[in-house]
């Protein structure tokens, strides 16, 4: 690994504060080496990682993200220190960094609570988590933070829905309280894509299953959006069966979905989040004091498909090289329109 | 449903899905300094466990070992068919017979009567040919269109699979889960030729337990100026009962009951009456699942059919005969599946069965103590994916029974992938077809008793062998997936050996007992049949609710006829086209041709010239309020009169029109 990049665990010190020990000759040699390195180590930005646990998807994510930034010349390379961080302790001081970087949506909520002077970029947070957290915010300290959102934007999820299905003209989308948030820019993106949705809102205490079949008859696709009210340990099973009785194909929102039984998915990996946060950074610290961009969906992604489900269900879809192609072109000439 | 599962934890992969704590309609949001965020990363990268395991899908066409086809639900509706065996006009080489306005037939590559005896037809397992005389009472059927989820034609023998009647061909059945009809459903029809059908189905659920029940009454006049209208009543009830995350139970019931109309004025051995149908079924089936990739399942049913027509015939020498046709059937069956995976690229499918076929019929059969014939079962069947590319399925079937003894049905199938989209397939494929209770004990006579006299004009001498089937086939099925189409084409060649037929034989009885004409049919296996040819389907299918279905096959038989005109029986084009679309206003329209070449009907059938059939149907869906509604008009047989299975019958144009609320 990297000198300039240091992973401390939790009971490290502040290297600043080591700086301040010591006594003699050998103390002002130390001293001297040591505001050597400080003087270098000014000019390199200072970055904070916090997370939970930095093994699994934390750990890719941070792997993505150290990938970038190892490609950077020496002198400008980021110095990032990673803590984890159970939900028993406490906050560690964050003065002295000039980025902050929470991996997961639990961490994000912790440090939006009294929300530090850096610049805060929340990764593996979903997009309406993020906003919310971010409206309790006061409008100065909102400027300071930004995020990587999870999830994709609608309209990636449609061109996946069209390039698989191009006929499919109705789409079934259960609605929970979380999804239901985005509604109307759902209705914007399915109506400037051609498609007629039909919405069934489920409360938190009811029987996704039963909202959901009274959907089924006259659509093509079934898009499930996330919301754990509506996905979650114990509907997952009814409705996969059930949309597979009926030979309705299910869009996914993740790649374990994809396995489970849904037709089709496009999700971001955690290590195409953290690929695109070392990039975001680094183009960040070009600028002082460092300017994190507004938040912004993922750039990478990929795409999973069923083939069981598919051949089972006697859906024949291009191979996913070419869905993949497909959708990006889409995406391509969407981002060129104004 | 434990609000509070959030346990701190140092495990990366939460596997359980956060719930929200107190969610309110007016602020979804609990507050930020709770950390109970509905809506976290967990959702999109922890695991979900495998739901649509690769048991419980529907193998796909390209890897089966048979040439099937596939009607779906959606396909269903668009048909604007009342009738089941006339979807099977969809399906490449099958013929439809009406018989009569309430007996239908259906048979692959010909060689039919009206008592087609030589495919398997299983509702949702349950194989419902009746014992007696080997064909299906499509009519005395307790099953709704309205609950059918799909049906499923392998076209060629399947014993290794589903057991000796799968001679020329499997329909299976499925209904729909009760999972799927929920709520309260009223379908009204009126039309021509008499048509008036009521059916309502009420579904819902109960904790584990979804259930279902339907009712039906239909009715129509039957087939043009003949006595053969008919009313039925049915009932079906359906639970489906999760036990555990691993078992579930499904239990069925269904009843018919009503008049049909049967016989001919002057005919003195067939005058006009009302044969009483009761039919009944009950089932249970439990299925587990014990991991991914290994199914166990355990079914019991039992089956009832009876049927009274008896009527005053003559006169007979001056005499009038209380005659009658009654026949009551009944079979229990048990039946054991077990599906595993020992190996990756092994898939092993085995079981067995014992059933109890039993037939009771004074008229047929000559004796009131009725005939039993129970039949033991053990098959299997493995799907070994030797390569990439080439998945080999080996499978047979050993039968007992008490007509023939003990049976042997080996298949052998080996399906080649060159390139994605393309597989090869070549099969050997064999079945036996174990007599009817008709043709092993048919004993039919006709006493006047007070002159002491009979006559005898059916007594089967018994020695009866399984006829026998062995048919070659090479396939080759496309996927065009840039097109949405799929091209299916099989070239067979078929060998039926020992092929029962009847023949005017002495019966060895002493004058008196056999007076008008000295002698009486016997059944004997006298005949072999080569059938050989080529099918194909395309099926276009950009989405679920419109499509192209096209159908056509292409039979040449060799026979030499020694007991039937089996070479006039096989029709050597058959060919239909199904379209269906979903108008960009919701409006559904839909067209169904279909053409027979002329054929001739075995038994009581005759020649028939070729026929074309041309079915419409338009439908307009609506929704008010929490109501789903659907009008529909069907035009059936447009093209004008053809005759069909007799030519007394000529089955006229005819049209009705639909109305369906579907309330949740």
């Amino acid at each position: 690994m990297d000198a300039q990049t240091t992973r401390q665990r939790c009971h490290s010190k502040d290297a600043k504060q080591a700086s301040t020990h010591g006594c003699g000759c050998i103390l002002l040699l130390l001293v001297g080496l040591l505001f050597h390195i400080q003087a270098h180590a000014v000019d390199v930005p200072r970055i904070l990682v916090l997370t939970e646990v930095a093994d699994g998807v934390y750990g890719q994510t941070l792997e993505g993200l150290e990938q970038v930034l190892a490609a950077l010349p020496e002198e400008s390379r980021p110095r990032i220190v990673v803590r984890e961080l159970s939900k028993l302790q406490a906050l560690p001081d964050t003065n002295g960094y000039d980025l902050l970087v929470t991996l997961g949506s639990d961490m994000a909520a912790r440090l939006m609570i009294s929300p530090p002077d850096a610049s805060l970029l929340c990764l593996l947070i979903p997009r309406l988590t993020f906003r919310h957290l971010v409206s309790q915010l006061p409008e100065p300290a909102r400027e300071r933070v930004s995020a990587i959102y999870l999830d994709q934007p609608f309209a990636r999820t449609l061109h996946l829905l069209q390039s698989a299905f191009p006929e499919a003209r109705d789409i079934a989308v259960p609605l929970g309280p979380s999804s239901a948030l985005e509604k109307a820019e759902l209705e914007a993106a399915a109506s400037s894509h051609g498609l007629r949705l039909r919405l069934a809102q489920i409360r938190e205490d009811e029987n996704p299953l039963r909202a959901i079949l009274g959907l089924l008859d006259d659509s093509d696709v079934v898009l499930a959006l996330p919301d754990p009210v509506v996905y979650n340990q114990y509907s997952v099973q009814g409705i996969l069966l059930a949309t597979y009785r009926r030979e309705i194909p299910v869009i996914g929102f993740s790649r374990a979905y994809v396995r489970a039984g849904a037709i089709a998915a496009v999700y971001t990996t955690p290590l195409q989040v953290g690929r695109q946060a070392g990039h975001l950074i680094r183009d960040a610290f070009t600028m002082t004091p460092p300017r994190l961009p507004p938040p912004r969906p993922p750039d990478e992604y990929e795409i999973a498909v069923n083939r069981q489900v598919t051949r089972s269900l006697g859906i024949i879809l291009p191979d996913d090289a070419d869905l993949l192609g497909q959708v990006r072109r889409m995406d391509t000439v969407r981002e060129r329109r104004p | 449903m434990d609000p509070d599962r959030r346990v701190p934890t140092i495990h990366p992969l939460r596997t359980g899905m956060l719930l929200a704590a107190a969610c309110c309609m007016a602020s979804p949001w609990p507050a930020a300094a709770e950390h109970e965020l509905p809506l976290t990363e967990d959702l999109f990268l922890a695991e979900m466990p495998v739901v649509l395991s690769v048991t419980r899908l529907a193998q796909p066409a390209a890897d089966a070992p048979a040439s099937s086809t596939v009607i779906d639900r959606a396909m269903i509706e668009a048909s604007g068919a009342r009738e089941l065996v006339d979807l099977l006009r969809l399906v490449p080489g099958f013929q439809t017979g009406r018989v009569s306005g309430n007996q239908f037939v259906t048979t692959y590559h010909g060689l039919g009567d009206a008592y087609a005896r030589r495919m398997q037809v299983l509702v949702d397992g349950r194989s419902v040919y009746i014992p007696s005389f080997g064909g299906v009472p499509w009519t005395d059927l307790p099953l709704a269109m309205e609950d059918i989820q799909r049906i499923e034609v392998i076209r060629g023998p399947n014993a290794a699979t589903y057991g000796s009647n799968a001679f020329s061909g499997v329909i299976s059945i499925t209904t729909r889960h009760s999972a799927e009809t929920h709520g309260e459903f009223l379908q009204a029809t009126a039309g021509s030729n008499d048509i008036g059908d009521l059916f309502y189905r009420h579904g819902g659920s109960r904790g584990d337990l979804d259930y279902r029940i339907s009712l039906g009454y239909r009715q129509d006049a039957g087939v043009g100026e003949r006595q053969d209208d008919w009313r039925t009543r049915q009932l079906n009830l359906r639970g489906d009962y999760r036990l555990s995350d691993h078992d579930v139970l499904q239990a069925q019931f269904g009843f018919l009951q009503g008049p049909r109309g049967r016989g001919t004025p002057g005919e003195r051995g067939n005058l006009p009456r009302d044969a009483k149908v009761h039919s009944h079924f009950q089932q249970l089936r439990w299925e587990r699942s014990i991991e991914p990739g290994e199914d166990l399942s355990v079914q019991l049913f039992h089956t009832y059919v009876d049927t009274n027509e008896g009527f005053l015939g003559g006169p007979y020498f001056g005499h009038y005969l209380p005659l009658d046709f009654d026949v009551r059937t009944e079979r229990w069956e048990l039946e054991l599946q077990h599906t595993l995976s020992p190996a990756d690229d092994l898939r092993l499918v085995w079981g067995g069965s014992a059933r109890l076929d039993s037939a009771d019929s004074t008229s047929y059969l000559g004796t009131d103590a009725g005939r039993e014939n129970e039949i033991y079962r053990l098959f299997g069947n493995a799907e070994w994916r030797m390569s990439e590319a080439l998945l080999m399925n080996l499978g047979g079937m050993v039968e007992h029974n008490g007509i023939t003894g003990t049976d042997f049905a080996p298949r052998l199938a080996f399906n080649y992938r060159p390139a994605a989209g393309h597989t090869l397939r070549t099969s050997v494929s064999t079945a036996t077809r174990t007599p009817s209770m008709f043709e092993a004990f048919g004993n039919q006579h006709f006493c006047i008793e007070s002159l002491g006299l009979c006559e005898q004009t059916i007594l089967s001498s018994g020695q009866l062998d399984a006829e026998r089937i062995t048919a070659y086939e090479l396939g080759y099925n496309l996927e065009l997936a840039d097109l949405r189409t799929m091209v299916d084409i099989r070239l067979f060649r078929e060998e039926l050996n020992d092929v029962i037929g009847m023949y005017f034989a002495e019966t060895g009885l002493p004058p008196w007992l056999d007076v008008v004409e000295p002698g009486a049919w016997d059944f004997v296996n006298d005949d072999d049949i080569l059938l050989t040819g080529i099918e194909t389907q395309l099926d276009y299918r950009p989405v679920r609710h419109s499509g192209l279905r096209l159908a056509y096959s292409y039979t040449r038989v060799e026979a030499d006829d020694h007991r039937e005109k089996y070479s006039r029986s096989v029709p050597r084009h058959t060919a239909s086209l199904f379209l269906f679309h979903r108008l960009r206003s919701d409006l559904r329209a839909s067209l169904l041709y279909s053409f027979t070449s002329g054929m001739t009907w075995l038994g009581d059938g005759s020649t028939v010239e070729p026929a074309h059939r041309l079915d419409l149907r338009l439908a307009k869906p609506w929704r008010s309020g929490g109501v789903r509604g659907e009008l529909e008009l069907v035009l059936q047989n447009v093209l004008g009169e053809y005759h069909d299975f007799v030519y007394q019958n000529s089955f006229a144009p005819q049209a009705y029109l639909q109305l369906s609320l579907q309330m949740d």
